[in-house]
């Protein structure tokens, strides 16, 4: 009886629902077309999908506490012009990487500082300076790309260990730590107590600004730290690029199992989510599917992620009702 | 109290910022006599702003056409400044360039130089600049209404597409797998992709592979590239129909250690696909005479304003004579750089 109910719940987990999509896309594409399971495509995803997800750490803290951050494209562009110029003008590549960090963190503080002392709304704080951010990085490079392909400076992406990205080994490990500390760790839990009550969870002495401060900090920070994997990867900075990844960011999350009112989500259902993304991209110019369905596709899938897990949530909040209610009939003990 | 202070000292600093920011440095108005123009100034006239209204401001492609507009303008003693006459969407819409036109048009401005984003979409925009006086030249395409420009200059994205593809086929001897990266729905991309497989169609042994969309970003072209290489061995050559398509195929070559087996073709010429032809890995691009373009461009607006040409008689100008000035259609043809001549390109740039 423990046996079904703990396979029930297996079942009912976002998380379980990606791994077995994942898993389906996989075997399929693999019996579409052998180039699918090449080393050379594995790599050339998880350089990518490593990119955008260190940036997916953030927004996933983010949406966890009910905010989130649209600016991190911009920051990408402009903490990896200013690394890409700093380390050709001389500078070396471990001080550009700290200071283009510091700029994504900067950044950051003055997203979370509006947010949470101004009060203004998440949404617009973040899309004013997405346009502010990505105007700073036109007007200084004057849209030009800044090419760069020194060695040491391209194999920050490049170099691997065993074949796997090393910066895919580094993205991993931490995205194991953060999910359980995400579970374990009482100052993570608290992300969650925010996102599902701002209110009680101030009455009980929680410092939510503090809090969503740091969060908004860490998001530039980990966004600038994309942004230079990526020029590393492009070989240079390119100021116009990554536009739109924040929504691409956001569909993970919640594909993966976060709530866009805060309150829910773990760090693995979010890497699952763009995992599903990543593939199903992938997937796509594998297959050949032509080029005016891609959308339409992608717009199919989401629907269809988000509607089972609503339906196991429901599911399980009835399970839970039905509990509940049987246990109030039970006859008093003692 | 002191969030609201906070907020207005906030709010007052970014508006005193940006103003400084963008002001940039403030040039005597040309005026007739030529005071306040350029030492070197051509003959100095006063006909106001010349405004240039693009679409996607945001990409390096304009860098060279801008450098046109501003050479003619320093040629004809007229102003034209990147920072203050330079205008358009950033999202690539044609109801934004729209709104753009009718607002320049408000304003007062003189004269409009417009690259259309679709055939339509600023017809009525462009109609209302002409009945105020205010003439319109199209570069890089036109509009499918002829009466609301005086003239359009350009390469013909078609043939664009036909000059690559000429050359793509004959490097592979008219055989193999070709694949295309563009941005679908995009008008000028969808005709150079159109000239591309036109062409390709008359090559029996050329099989051109479903398009692919880089949605114009780096990241996301590689990304697609690259699957596209994996899932077909067999390919012998990439397009990409701007120069993002271009590099994204370059680094997707490159990662997946295929330079020299896969021969590329790039469109423009920013820094970055440059760079990868002057390192090998990109075999060609076919680049858009953008200078020569926007440099005429600005000549044909003067002649309409100035009423400068004089065809139909001596000291009577054409439009006078109602007879516009500029030819309707002017082809300023295609380049091709490869190896043999990149350095050239990049020597420009700096």
């Amino acid at each position: 009886m423990k046996k079904k109910s703990f396979l029930s719940s297996l079942v009912q987990q976002p998380e379980f629902i990606l791994i077995v999509l994942i898993l389906v896309i996989c075997v399929y594409l693999s019996n579409y077309n052998e180039g699918f399971m090449t080393a050379t495509n594995w790599k050339s995803m998880s350089r990518g999908f490593t990119i955008e997800a260190f940036v997916l750490i953030g927004m996933t803290f983010l949406l966890i506490t009910g905010v989130f951050d649209i600016s991190v494209a911009s920051v990408m562009a402009f903490a990896g012009y200013v690394f890409t110029s700093f380390a050709k003008d001389g500078m070396s590549l471990f001080l550009a990487f700290l200071l283009a960090v510091l700029v994504g963190g900067l950044i950051g503080l003055i997203n979370g500082l509006i947010v949470t002392k101004l009060e203004v709304n998440p949404f617009i704080t973040t899309l004013a300076t997405m346009t502010i951010v990505r105007s700073l990085v036109l007007a200084i490079s004057q849209g030009n790309p800044v090419r760069m392909v020194d060695q040491a400076f391209t194999s920050i992406s490049s170099s691997t260990i065993g074949g796997v990205p090393i910066i895919f080994i580094v993205f991993v490990i931490l995205a194991v730590v953060i999910d359980i500390m995400l579970r374990k760790v009482r100052w993570f839990r608290q992300l969650y107590f925010i996102g599902g009550n701002q209110v009680s969870a101030e009455l009980t002495g929680i410092n939510v600004d503090k809090i969503r401060v740091i969060l908004y900090i860490t998001i530039g920070a980990l966004a600038a730290v994309a942004g230079c994997l990526s020029s590393s990867r492009l070989g240079g900075s390119i100021p116009t690029a990554y536009a739109g990844l924040e929504m691409q960011l956001l569909l993970a999350c919640v594909i993966g199992g976060c709530s866009l009112n805060g309150g829910s989500g773990t760090m693995l259902g979010a890497v699952l989510g763009l995992a599903f993304l990543s593939l199903l991209d992938n997937g796509m110019v594998m297959m050949g599917i032509d080029i005016y369905w891609f959308d339409g596709i992608l717009g199919v899938f989401l629907i269809a992620v988000v509607l089972i897990n609503t339906f196991s949530a429901s599911s399980v909040e009835r399970q839970q009702r039905k509990a509940r209610e049987q246990g109030r009939h039970l006859p008093a003990q003692g | 109290m002191n969030k609201k202070l906070l907020a207005l000292l906030l709010a007052l600093m970014m508006v005193l910022a940006c103003f400084a920011a963008c002001g940039g440095d403030t040039e005597e108005p040309v005026t007739e006599d030529g005071e306040g123009g350029g030492e070197e100034a051509g003959p100095a006239v006063d006909i106001g702003e010349i405004a240039y209204v693009s679409y996607y401001t945001t990409i390096p492609y304009w860098n060279d056409g801008l450098r046109g507009l501003e050479a003619a303008a320093e040629d004809l003693g007229l102003s034209f400044d990147r920072s203050s006459n330079f205008y358009g969407p950033t999202d690539g819409s044609s109801s934004e360039q729209a709104r753009i036109i009718d607002e320049l048009v408000a304003k007062g401005v003189s004269g409009l130089i417009v690259s259309p984003i679709d055939g339509d979409g600023i017809l009525s925009a462009c109609e209302n600049a002409m009945n105020n006086g205010i003439p319109v030249v199209t570069v890089i395409s036109g509009m499918n209404d002829t009466s609301t420009y005086y003239g359009s200059l350009g390469a013909s994205n078609h043939e664009v597409g036909v000059t690559g593809g000429t050359y793509a086929a004959e490097l592979i001897g008219g055989e193999g797998q070709v694949g295309i990266l563009t941005i679908p729905g995009v008008p000028v991309h969808d005709e150079r992709s159109g000239g591309y497989t036109d062409t390709f169609a008359e090559y029996p042994g050329i099989e051109v592979l479903p398009l692919v969309n880089t949605d114009a970003d780096p990241e996301t072209g590689l990304q697609r590239a690259s699957a596209l290489i994996q899932a077909n061995p067999d390919l012998k050559v990439l397009i990409g129909t701007d120069s993002v398509g271009g590099a994204a195929a370059a680094r997707a070559v490159m990662e997946a250690d295929k330079v020299g087996e896969i021969f590329i073709i790039g469109m423009d010429r920013d820094e970055d696909l440059l760079g990868y032809i002057k390192d090998g890995v990109v075999t060609a691009s076919v680049a858009s005479r953008s200078y020569t373009t926007k440099y005429m461009a600005m000549h044909y607006i003067y002649w309409i304003l100035t009423d400068a040409m004089e065809d139909v008689g001596l000291g009577i100008g054409n439009m006078s004579a109602g007879i516009p000035p500029v030819p309707p259609v002017t082809d300023t043809g295609t380049m091709l750089i490869t190896a043999d001549n990149v350095d050239l390109f990049l020597d420009a740039l700096e």
